[in-house]
């Protein structure tokens, strides 16, 4: 190991770099922004007036605050000590509540190593540790020197190869294959296909009471006046109607925007390798990200279509991992999560590259997928649907609407009948000797594979109608959530369970 | 080692085959107990009200009354012929690498977790499971909170029969 002694430097407690204070800065104004001043706006807002006579006070309080912020981050990094002995990382911190954190290598479940765009200029990083069932608790080294950081995390990941006897290489850098890389092009595909305007409205939620309010006055200032381009009384309706729909294509034109913009932000030189028995995923654009998962522990891998990506033919490839110990609604809208390694909009070939790559898989197009029973059909019908409609004919015929409303409710009736049956048109399953595979969607369409040896848990499920028509659901628990495949034949369910329980109990495959 | 998984009864793998234990028949009867409890007092209160002669209630009550204590009284009825019918059903068995539990008298449901991928057991047990000597299985798998393994209406010493016996399975101690 080359390497080790650069660490060796680290095994008595010590402090990270000094900037590390710019760090905890940035966490204290980020969190005192979204719990608080967010929800002091309305106030400052209708108190404008009297906040314009005492700028002055406004001016030395904001300057209290700011001394107060930087004494806590200079006192949060003074209290903020680590070290990194033997084969685990020990952290202590906290000003007043004290915590202590032992975490050994071999819990560690995936590194990540993040570049925030204010340690990028000098070439710093933070590194996260995130552990199996250590739900919200923070295990982050805040700045290292980023060479530092990659010798870390290789000393990290080793230790853990080691341990199960596989052979040990040395070199980090030169074993690594690139498996896939984003163009621009692809980024902008994405923004536009996959909604991610949230990445940019969420850092822009601080200034929407501000947005609101002004946006008049900013669409007159660019030449626009809103109120009377929109006044229904000073023009006829097809004029009107043309300006809403103007409106609207200029909004939607704003979002996908925004989205293409959001996309751009976190996968920026997009690139997915492989090194050894693992995958690392790098991107962004502001602030770096690298994600590191270990192969053997990718329980599922989902191919995801919207109804645009299958209009251009791209999908996005989702790996996922165990997410037990991690805050499942946190982690399912967190791109950046550690627990799921996304390959945004690629083209279903190289998705099925990188699943073969992942699973050594036969390839997703040349499956034959079977359908699932058309009662699925008939079920969803007698419910939800029917007693819905039921609901609103009765309405109608009590408040004796006129035919407009019954037309209404008729188109309602025969789309929500449709959108039924291309429900069950999607739902699909394959299965072999070794994989599960279950396709399934509404407009859009997912595929879903996972080994049968990840399975944690089986369940079989048969009302006394399904059992006469030979019928049964089934679901299958993998330590990344469960997946149903509803109504499918009797015997194909049964034999579906009993091998991946037999695959199980007998070849006692590890899933972590 | 030769990998075998038999049932107590019958030697053969699918889960098809598998003979379920019933669960205590105090469960079913505490369960009935606690039901028919439960609707008693709930429908002691129109019952009071009608009766009572403190305050005057508003003459819909007493027009509709026939009809809430009707509708009352049936949903108890089909909640206690509900525990009389399903909880004779509901049943576990546990094989030499996996617990089953079977439930549902409508919706038949047959939940299958291979001791393998067990990762913790609790045995919870409320005030009236402690009083009827009574207690709830729970197993834990990696799967999430959302997909625990439960056996309710096992007695107190079965319980943890099948608590020690999972846990002192060979496969708890091989994975990683």
């Amino acid at each position: 190991m080359p390497n080790t002694h650069q660490l060796s430097s680290i095994s008595e407690w010590s402090r990270v770099a000094p900037i590390g204070i710019v760090y905890f800065l940035v966490k204290a104004i980020t969190l005192f922004v979204t719990r608080f001043l967010l929800y002091l706006i309305p106030a400052f807002a209708l108190n404008f007036e009297k906040i314009q006579a005492h700028t002055h006070y406004i001016f030395v309080g904001s300057l209290c605050l700011i001394l107060i912020f930087a004494t806590g981050a200079l006192l949060h990094y003074w209290f903020y000590t680590f070290r990194v002995s033997g084969e685990r990382v020990e952290i202590k911190q906290g000003i007043f509540k004290k915590r202590f954190l032992d975490l050994p290598f071999n819990k560690i479940q995936n590194v990540k190593i993040e570049e925030p765009f204010y340690y990028r200029p000098f070439g710093y990083a933070s590194i996260e540790l995130e552990s199996a069932g250590s739900a919200g608790q923070e295990a982050k080294v805040v700045a290292m020197k980023l060479e530092k950081a990659q010798v870390f995390k290789q000393q990290i990941l080793d230790k853990r190869t080691q341990q199960t006897n596989q052979p040990l290489n040395t070199v980090p850098e030169n074993r690594e294959t690139v498996i896939n890389t984003r163009s621009v092009m692809d980024l902008v595909i994405h923004g536009i296909t996959n909604n991610r305007v949230w990445l940019i409205l969420g850092a822009a939620a601080p200034f929407y009471q501000s947005i609101a309010e002004n946006l008049g006055d900013i669409l007159l200032y660019l030449g626009m006046d809103i109120e009377a381009y929109l006044n229904y009384n000073t023009q006829s309706l097809g004029v009107f109607i043309l300006h809403v729909l103007s409106v609207v294509m200029f909004v939607m034109l704003l979002i996908v925007s925004f989205s293409v913009l959001g996309s751009i932000l976190v996968f920026y030189d997009y690139r997915l390798s492989r090194q050894d028995d693992r995958y690392v995923k790098r991107s962004g654009l502001l602030s770096k990200q690298e994600v590191t998962m270990k192969k053997s522990r990718i329980q599922v891998a989902i191919q995801q279509q919207d109804w645009l990506d299958l209009l251009i033919g791209r999908a996005n490839l989702q790996l996922e991992q165990n997410t037990t110990g991690i805050n499942a609604a946190n982690s399912n809208h967190d791109l950046a999560a550690a627990s799921k390694l996304i390959v945004p909009s690629i083209t279903p070939s190289q998705a099925d590259e990188i699943i073969e790559e992942v699973f050594t898989f036969e390839q997703l197009n040349q499956l034959e997928f079977k359908k699932v029973s058309k009662r699925l059909i008939v079920r969803l019908i007698a419910f939800p649907v029917l007693p819905l409609i039921l609901m609103l004919c009765t309405i109608a015929y009590l408040a004796s609407v006129n035919w407009h409303v019954w037309v209404a409710i008729v188109s309602v009736s025969v789309l929500l009948i449709g959108l039924i049956v291309l429900r069950w048109y999607r739902w699909g399953y394959h299965f072999d000797k070794n994989f599960i595979c279950i396709r399934k969607g509404l407009l859009g369409k997912d595929y879903i594979i996972f080994p049968k040896a990840k399975t944690q848990q089986v369940a079989y499920s048969q009302t006394l109608f399904m059992r006469q028509k030979n019928i049964a659901s089934i679901k299958l628990v993998l330590a990344s959530g469960a997946h149903r495949v509803p109504y499918i034949e009797d015997k194909d369910a049964m034999s579906m369970l009993d091998e991946s329980l037999l695959i199980v109990e007998r070849n006692k495959p590890a899933w972590m | 080692m030769t990998f075998s998984n038999q049932s107590i009864e019958i030697n053969h793998l699918s889960i098809t085959d598998i003979v379920f234990t019933p669960l205590s028949i105090s469960y079913r009867k505490l369960n009935l107990w606690l039901t028919f409890v439960t609707h008693t007092i709930i429908l002691s209160v129109p019952v009071f009200l009608k009766f009572q002669h403190f305050f005057d209630m508003p003459e819909g009550f007493h027009q509709y009354f026939f009809w809430v204590i009707a509708v009352l009284l049936s949903i108890a009825v089909i909640e206690l012929s509900y525990h009389w019918f399903a909880d004779q059903i509901k049943g576990y068995a546990l094989r030499e690498q996996d617990i089953h539990y079977r439930s549902g008298l409508f919706f038949r449901k047959h939940v299958c977790q291979p001791l393998l991928r067990v990762q913790h057991i609790e045995i919870k047990r409320g005030p009236f499971e402690r009083k009827a000597g009574l207690a709830t299985l729970q197993v834990f798998s990696a799967g999430g909170s959302m997909q625990t393994f439960n056996i309710p209406g096992l007695e107190h010493k079965t319980a943890i029969r099948l608590r020690s016996f999972i846990l002192g399975h060979e496969d708890l101690t091989i994975d990683e």
